[in-house]
């Protein structure tokens, strides 16, 4: 077995002993989409108007909740250290930890996606499109947050950076993703939507464990 | 055994005209040591004199302000996987995971060192460390001393040969006396297979013909000692 799926298997372990993590991710993803009928008030018409829109950005702050921690806890006991000292580069370090990442916090808020779409009246016809988009958009959460955890790593309050640093550019993420569920809802294609999110993913699959990396080995001088 | 030779193409581990710099302030300059096979270096020094940042130095996770680290006469800085490879560090932190058990915590590293049977492996480097009746806890029940047990049984996961240089910050503290002499034993067997050792310490651990070198013997002036205290006074508590 390689050194990444060694450490893969080490943060999934971890993540299911400690199991707070992917539960409480997947609830705040409810509560937070549960909470817009109650101030928008239930009218079905208006509710599925921004079903896609709240969906996603719910996932979005979701995913955000538990990145703070993604290379933490391993710099707070030393083990970053002993990780950048290992036979493993540092940039496949970087890929099994946001790769784990994704496991244990986005693919749980897309199973989650149907109960909620479902809470908002989104119309039968989207809700293949809305679990395509998050298959393609909950990756790309997990690769860009995990370049703002590596540079706000060691940084004070990096908690309340992080956000601030990585919100902005999952904006390209959710305008895509948005737009390819209304453009299905709307009897349109939407594959150049998915196309461009494709893209994105496509991108930030090699830059983001090399961004991410760059930026561990800075923390750990 | 240890000092003396200053040819660079003796094999082991060699350092000329080190120097460190902490922020703007010089923590040693112009370090000079060698280390053979077999031999051993014990640093000594008070608080803040650079022992763990010379040890950070040795294993590559910082980079000195100038001079050179060399192996068998090559400088570190052109292979450093090479040299990762040929190292094992413990710091101050242990690297133990609450959740897993002290097995689980130590096979994870012999996976990560590309070392067969891991948790073969883990079991017997527990066992070296007199932790084995601990396997099977997980690691937050773990005491202080345990937990550097376990960090410090990775140390004997893999054949000298193959991780020939230790660099061990402090090992001895939270240890009890049996746990000290273990680790002592274990250093003697690493260095009889031709390993080599640097450690830092304060208390006396029984190291057998080691060499000893003082950081503060190559610390700053007396000049930058006040200025740096004068700026530390500055500082608002």
């Amino acid at each position: 077995m390689s050194g990444f799926l060694r450490l893969l298997r080490r943060d999934l372990r971890l993540a299911l002993r400690q199991g707070a993590d992917a539960a409480m991710a997947v609830l705040f993803f409810v509560l937070c989409v549960i909470m817009f009928p109650f101030g928008i008030g239930p009218e079905p018409g208006v509710l599925a108007r921004i079903a896609p829109g709240v969906i996603l950005v719910a996932a979005l702050l979701a995913s955000l909740l538990s990145l703070d921690r993604l290379f933490q806890a391993d710099h707070e006991d030393g083990s970053l250290e002993l990780l950048s000292l290992s036979s493993l580069p540092m940039e496949a370090v970087a890929a099994a930890k946001i790769l784990a990442h994704w496991l244990v916090t986005g693919l749980p808020l897309i199973l989650a996606a149907p109960l909620l779409a479902l809470f908002l009246n989104l119309p039968t016809d989207g809700f293949p499109i809305l679990l395509l988009t998050l298959l393609l958009a909950t990756p790309l959460l997990s690769l860009i947050g995990g370049i703002g955890a590596a540079l706000t790593l060691g940084a004070r309050r990096g908690g309340v950076l992080l956000p601030l640093l990585v919100l902005p550019l999952y904006i390209p993420a959710l305008i895509f993703a948005a737009a390819a569920v209304d453009s299905v809802l709307t009897g349109q294609s939407a594959r150049p939507h998915l196309l461009l999110l494709s893209g994105l993913l496509a991108a930030s699959l090699p830059l983001s464990p090399w961004g991410a990396a760059a930026a561990l080995r800075a923390a750990l001088e | 055994m240890t000092q003396g030779q200053t040819q660079s193409a003796d094999p082991g581990l060699a350092a000329r005209r080190l120097t460190c710099l902490r922020g703007e302030r010089v923590v040693f300059a112009e370090l000079d040591f060698t280390l053979s096979p077999g031999g051993a270096l014990i640093l000594v020094g008070p608080n803040g004199s650079g022992k763990s940042s010379l040890l950070r130095l040795l294993a590559g996770l910082s980079r000195p302000f100038s001079g050179a680290l060399t192996w068998n006469g090559s400088d570190i800085a052109q292979d450093p996987d090479a040299h990762r490879a040929r190292l094992r560090y413990a710091g101050h932190q242990d690297a133990v995971k609450p959740t897993l058990t002290a097995l689980e915590n130590l096979s994870v590293w012999a996976g990560l060192d590309g070392l067969d049977d891991p948790e073969d492996r883990a079991g017997r480097a527990l066992a070296a460390l007199a932790m084995d009746h601990v396997a099977d806890m997980p690691g937050r029940y773990l005491s202080a001393g345990q937990k550097k047990r376990v960090n410090l049984a990775r140390l004997a996961l893999a054949p000298a040969r193959t991780a020939p240089l230790w660099l061990l910050d402090e090992p001895a503290t939270a240890l009890d006396r049996d746990s000290i002499d273990r680790l002592a034993a274990l250093i003697a067997a690493h260095r009889r297979a031709g390993g080599m050792v640097v450690l830092s310490t304060h208390s006396d651990m029984d190291v057998a013909d080691a060499a000893t070198l003082n950081l503060a013997d190559f610390g700053a002036t007396a000049d930058d000692e006040d200025e740096s205290q004068d700026e530390a006074a500055g500082v608002p508590a």
